[in-house]
């Protein structure tokens, strides 16, 4: 990599850090994996940086990498651990209805598998159309929209919300889509 | 567009906003990109010898035969779905020939990336070995196999004696090391001489020293120790010094390092089956472990299943740097699918491959094997660097996956 080239990649890694950072937090969902997710992205980035910084959109690439490796990466099997023992601490005692309902939906984002998990991710943080998600995750758009479905369904469960049952079903689903 | 779309919305903008990068990120992202290229180049050659060996395959799998590994008995230190052995391997087996393989295949370049800084390792694809024949009857075999393509005439006999074997093979104790497999990270083994051969010095030596192989690493903080390593029953307490409670990893990495401690001390102290790691103050560390949490406080076993901590292939005949004779038995431990390890030795500046072949671990996964293979060397100069390799052929397309290798000299 030349002195240009590398100053590109700098002012990419300098200008996009903090978005990818809390994209792969909410990925990963604790900052110290984030934090090794994205770094290692970003060196297999740097790697290809000739290759793809001309041609590509850089952002998806990264998305992409971010993606693959997090879900390629062994996790430690934590023992006798069910997922609630993840719900993290609540905002504040006082906290209000919606920092309740914040919460209950991210300790429910806990419990979905990898994959399913950066759907949502990608879907309604990083408001891709599905299209682009696919392409990311590697999967068909109907896959996309499937995953994505039976996240919903799982977070309104797992968050308890269980007060109108038939919103918990997405159009996907009583479509006859799944 | 429910309700609940909007709350998810809400909820991840909440959770993110107030995440900020550290400010200068791109001495890690560097350092972090030479590794990563450091094992591409390891793979990629190693992926030589595998595009070399899929004729190989084709072999009827009975001519696997003389690479047959004889079942090793195993040591009982692992819990019980474990099978594995810290003691080094060396009892010589019936010598199988391995032909010579000229290598003629240029290297695939492989795509093009930017030039590091760091030096790249001695592994790298390059040509072809002058000095070897070019001999048009030169085809892959495997294990003395006679398969199809015909082999080139009698081999030249090696005319070096045996040297002894590897000082790796005698009063050398297990001790393991954090590396990657298959961009994982997993444990990797190696047999160190030291000093003071207490639990709590073979534990100190695993934690100030660093792996002679330069694949493997040691996370440990600088100044980290252990105060005392005590066995009560079956379980052995590990007390460490503060600055061992300070290390900083992602979590993976981190908590690696804590089983890094559990099969290390469960090796050094054979009667120990659960290992309790407490800070200075005798309390309980694991659950806390480097600021992220590793479990419980409670004494913990070995991992099972073994596949989830410890690296799929290992060769644990020889360490980095070791010498090797003309003939010399090649061995390791593996978990891999039907239970064949693939094998070969290559020179490490022209990258042809001496000699290759499989093994048969004397288990398949998801249970780990021991497995051997005695390697004749034809042509081999005193001296000569040489890199022995392990692997597993993918079961999909035959690429390289979970290597391990070693940078060894011929010795004369």
């Amino acid at each position: 990599m030349d002195a240009e080239e590398r100053d590109a990649f700098r002012d990419y890694v300098l200008g996009r850090s903090r978005a990818l950072l809390r994209t792969a937090y909410l990925i990963t969902g604790n900052r110290t994996d984030a934090e090794d997710l994205l770094q290692t992205s970003l060196a297999k980035t740097y790697l290809a940086w000739g290759r793809i910084r001309e041609r590509e959109n850089v952002d998806a690439y990264v998305r992409r990498v971010m993606v693959n490796t997090h879900t390629s990466l062994w996790r430690r099997r934590k023992v006798d651990e069910s997922p609630m023992e993840f719900v993290p601490e609540r905002a504040g005692r006082d906290a209000t209805a919606d920092l309740d309902l914040h919460d209950a939906l991210w300790a429910a984002l806990e419990t979905l598998p990898k994959k399913m998990r950066a759907a949502v991710v990608l879907r309604y943080y990083e408001d891709l159309p599905e299209a682009e998600v696919a392409q990311i995750l590697g999967c068909s758009v109907g896959t996309v929209k499937s995953q994505v479905s039976r996240a919903l369904v799982k977070l309104r469960t797992n968050a308890g919300l269980t007060d109108d049952p038939r919103a918990a079903l997405p159009a996907a689903l009583t479509n006859g889509a799944h | 567009m429910s309700p609940l779309d909007d709350e998810l919305r809400s909820a991840l903008d909440a959770r993110a906003e107030h995440l900020v990068p550290r400010s200068d990120p791109m001495a890690g992202i560097e350092a972090r990109a030479r590794g990563i290229q450091r094992r591409r180049q390891a793979l990629t050659s190693g992926g030589v010898a595998a595009a070399v060996l899929v004729v190989a395959v084709a072999v009827p799998l009975a001519t696997r035969g003389d690479d047959r590994a004889p079942v090793v008995a195993v040591t009982g230190t692992a819990s019980p779905t474990v099978t594995t052995t810290d003691l080094p391997t060396g009892t010589p087996t019936p010598v199988s020939t391995v032909s010579p393989t000229p290598t003629p295949t240029p290297t695939p370049t492989p795509t093009p990336t930017p030039t590091l800084a760091s030096p790249t390792p001695a592994a790298s694809p390059t040509a072809v070995s002058p000095t070897r024949p070019a001999s048009p009857a030169a085809s892959p075999t495997a294990g003395g196999s006679t398969g199809p393509t015909p082999r080139p005439p009698a081999s030249p006999t090696p005319t070096r004696s045996v040297v002894p074997p590897p000082p790796t093979s005698g009063g050398a104790k297990a001790i393991y090391y954090v590396g990657e497999a298959n961009g994982a990270p997993r444990l990797y083994r190696e047999f160190r001489r030291v000093a003071d051969a207490s639990p709590a010095g073979i534990l100190r030596t695993m934690m100030s020293g660093k792996p002679l192989d330069p694949d493997y690493s040691s996370l440990w903080p600088a100044g980290s120790s252990v105060t005392s390593a005590t066995l009560s029953g079956d379980v052995l307490t590990v007390q460490l010094n503060d600055v061992a409670l300070r290390g900083s990893a992602g979590s993976e990495f981190a908590c690696l390092t804590v089983e890094q401690l559990v099969w290390t001390a469960t090796a050094a102290e054979p009667r120990a089956k659960r290992v309790r790691v407490v800070g200075p103050d005798g309390a309980g560390v694991v659950a806390e472990w480097w600021g992220v949490g590793c479990g419980s406080d409670e004494p913990m076993a070995r991992h099972t299943p073994s596949y989830e901590v410890l690296a799929p292939v290992q060769i644990s005949s020889h360490n980095h740097g070791d010498p090797v004779s003309a003939t010399f038995t090649l061995s390791g431990e593996a978990t891999v699918f039907e239970a064949v390890v693939s094998w070969s030795v290559a020179d490490r500046s022209t990258g042809a491959v001496l000699a290759e072949g499989f093994a048969t671990a004397s288990a398949g996964a998801p249970s780990r094997g021991t497995w051997k293979t005695v390697v004749t060397l034809t042509g081999g100069t005193a001296g000569q660097q040489l890199e022995l390799r392990a692997w597993e052929a993918s079961a999909q397309d035959g690429s390289v996956r979970s290597l391990d290798t070693k940078a060894v000299r011929v010795a004369g």
